[in-house]
């Protein structure tokens, strides 16, 4: 097996870990804090059993991934994942439209937006969250999935503009006037001529922008990077059992690791550009180009 | 048929890039627009190529004006193709998908018909063989041919080289000239910016004089090149083929010179022999009348090159007292500088200030 293809299947399961890891935080401290809640008889739980009341009150006594756990583990995934992927496909769809509209030259677009977009880089993606959630508790509205979704795509889509513009920097200028003197329209040469030389480069850009929204995400359920050094710290305190701990520390370890520090360049996956004799005349053969 | 009415362009600070530009190039003409650089001749091909906007006149191709405001530059750039200094290929596309690249995208054809016409034109520029080759594995006589390839493939009315040589090393220089000179065969529509006068007297049948964003001189290229009739046209085309220097102390900058004589050789296609010669006996005349004598001299050098011949001919002239080839003073300089030479000869002069002048001549017999 090539290297490159190992290297590939190490990351997809390493990224795998992370979520499954991102999950189980967030699953674990979500219960723990229903625990809390039925404990005390302020909220009834679906993942609350009478022993674990009795066990709380004598003090934390964690069963991992139980039956009942299993279900908040589900959710607390599900939330993560659904809202980095719908964050992305609004987000996307958003940037670009900002792009488009910015590249045509002398516009108040492409004046304006760069601006903006400096401006919303300041602006961390919670406070835009809770921005939206506001407006939606002052329509009366209680759920939180929709505002988040709605704070993140907003963020997501200005981090997708600025990797844009940034890929679309890369193309010389030399590049575009050979495009304009072929004759293709500024759209065309974007679009056509452009954009397979742009890939690379916006993808590596974006990936960092969508491992940030994925950190987001996980904020939003409460739990984070940080957050899940936090519950270990107190598990660690209030249990007194090294395992768990180790084990939250580790995925800590993990989190902190693949999304903050150079690890996360180990995901540049190597977007192939360059095509051998063989596989250009393969795809004209099949009439794509 | 392209016309340049009135045709003027004014940049920052009120400078004036083109000014008052009038000319007409017809089908199947070849046009070689000469000139210093920045005199405004590649402004010119940007503002035909629609580019640039000029903010004064216009320009037509045939009946079409250019610079009207709702013109569709589209139409008319794909009437015109255009080929760059520094070529401008897509580097994600390896050569022949450079070519196709138009092709697809532009005249709608499917990916197999344009692969078939792609290879046509590369096999024309002799590139076939390189056709799966990404830009950064080809020389950059190679990348200007695929180039040329990707321009002629659309098939434009008019083609406009932009000073298609001027990066390329005498080798490929020669590679790309053979290109262009048999297009210019086909008596396809040229108009051609180059400093290569030999270049541009094989292949154009018209010749402009561009000097500071005007048309100083036009006509046949024998007319412009051989009996121009304005002082600047012939000053210019003499000073392509000439190096001069004035040395008024012994703190002039000696490397600057070196490197102006490399550049020149380099510009003029002579060999690597004649310009370590030319190298070694400009650095002993000038320590033979500039650096060694305790009194201040002043010195004048010139050379020119004359390709047909392949003779370099030099001309030093200086002030001091007369040249004695005996004197013990140059002992080590004299012999050195015959030696390097072919022939040379020692004259006593008295023109402006000058007591001495040198003259010697320099063949390159390998080529």
């Amino acid at each position: 097996m090539k290297t490159d293809t190992i290297r590939r299947i190490i990351v997809a399961i390493a990224a795998v870990l992370v979520l499954v890891c991102c999950g189980i935080s967030m699953s674990h401290h979500a219960a723990m804090m229903k625990e809390i809640a039925a404990a005390e008889g302020t909220v009834e739980s679906d993942y609350v059993s009478g022993d674990m009341i009795s066990s709380l009150k004598n003090g934390f006594q964690l069963t991992f991934l139980d039956d009942e756990r299993r279900g908040a583990l589900f959710d607390g995934l599900f939330i993560t994942v659904s809202l980095v992927l719908i964050s992305v496909f609004f987000g996307v769809i958003a940037g670009t439209f900002m792009f488009l509209r910015s590249y045509k030259e002398n516009s108040l677009a492409e004046k304006a937006y760069p601006g903006i977009s400096r401006f919303m880089s300041f602006v961390p993606p919670s406070t835009l969250v809770i921005l939206v959630f506001y407006v939606f508790l002052e329509g009366g509205g209680r759920n939180t999935f929709v505002p988040a979704a709605i704070g993140l795509s907003i963020s997501f889509s200005f981090k997708f503009y600025e990797c844009v513009c940034s890929a679309f920097e890369e193309i010389s200028q030399g590049e575009k006037d050979a495009a304009a003197t072929m004759g293709y329209s500024p759209y065309q040469a974007l679009v056509k001529a452009f954009l397979p030389g742009m890939l690379p480069t916006l993808f590596d850009e974006s990936q960092s922008a969508v491992v940030d929204l994925i950190q987001n995400s996980t904020v939003v359920e409460l739990i984070g990077v940080y957050d899940v050094q936090m519950v270990a710290d107190i598990i660690a305190s209030e249990t007194g059992e090294p395992f768990f701990p180790l084990l939250y520390m580790t995925a800590a370890l993990i989190l902190f690791c693949y999304f903050c520090s150079k690890a996360v360049e180990s995901l540049n996956i190597d977007f192939k550009i360059e095509k051998s004799e063989e596989e250009i005349r393969a795809r004209i053969g099949r009439g794509i180009f | 048929m392209i016309r340049i009415e009135d045709v003027g362009f004014t940049g920052r600070n009120n400078r004036r890039v083109l000014d008052g530009v009038n000319l007409t190039i017809n089908d199947g003409d070849v046009v070689g627009i000469v000139g210093a650089s920045g005199s405004g001749k590649s402004f010119l091909m940007r503002c035909i190529m629609a580019l640039e906007t000029p903010t004064e006149g216009r320009i037509y191709l045939d009946d079409t004006e250019i610079t009207a405001e709702d013109c569709d530059l589209s139409a008319i750039r794909r009437r015109i193709g255009m080929v760059f200094q520094n070529f401008n290929l897509f580097d994600h596309y390896c050569a022949v998908e450079n070519v196709m690249a138009g092709l697809i995208h532009l005249e709608n054809l499917t990916p197999q018909d344009a692969f078939d016409k792609a290879m046509k034109y590369l096999k024309e520029v002799g590139l076939a063989s390189r056709a799966f080759d990404y830009p950064g594995t080809l020389s950059s006589g190679q990348k200007q041919r695929v180039a040329i390839a990707r321009t002629i493939a659309l098939d434009p009315e008019v083609i406009l080289f932009d000073e298609p040589t001027s990066a390329l090393d005498p080798l490929m220089k020669c590679e790309v000239e053979a290109v262009i000179r048999v297009l210019a065969g086909q008596r396809r529509t040229m108009v051609i910016t180059s400093h290569e006068m030999d270049f541009i007297r094989d292949v154009c049948t018209r010749i402009v004089f561009f000097k500071d964003g005007k048309v100083w001189e036009e006509g046949t290229k024998d007319k412009i090149l051989d009996n121009p009739d304005r002082y600047e046209t012939k000053h210019f085309v003499r000073a392509l083929r000439t190096l001069e220097f004035d040395i008024e102390s012994d703190t002039f900058d000696f490397p600057g010179m070196q490197t102006s004589i490399s550049e020149y050789t380099f510009r003029n296609g002579i060999s690597d022999s004649i310009k370590n010669r030319l190298l070694s006996v400009t650095e002993e005349l000038v320590q033979m009348v500039i650096i060694q004598p305790k009194e201040k001299n002043i010195m004048k050098m010139s050379f020119e090159y004359d390709r047909k011949e392949k003779r370099l001919t030099g001309e030093v002239f200086f002030s001091g007292p007369d040249l004695d080839p005996d004197d013990p003073a140059y002992f080590f300089s004299w012999p050195i500088i015959q030696m390097r030479a072919d022939h040379i000869e020692n004259t006593l002069i008295s023109v402006n200030g000058f007591t001495n002048l040198v003259h010697f001549d320099m063949i390159d017999k390998n080529r």
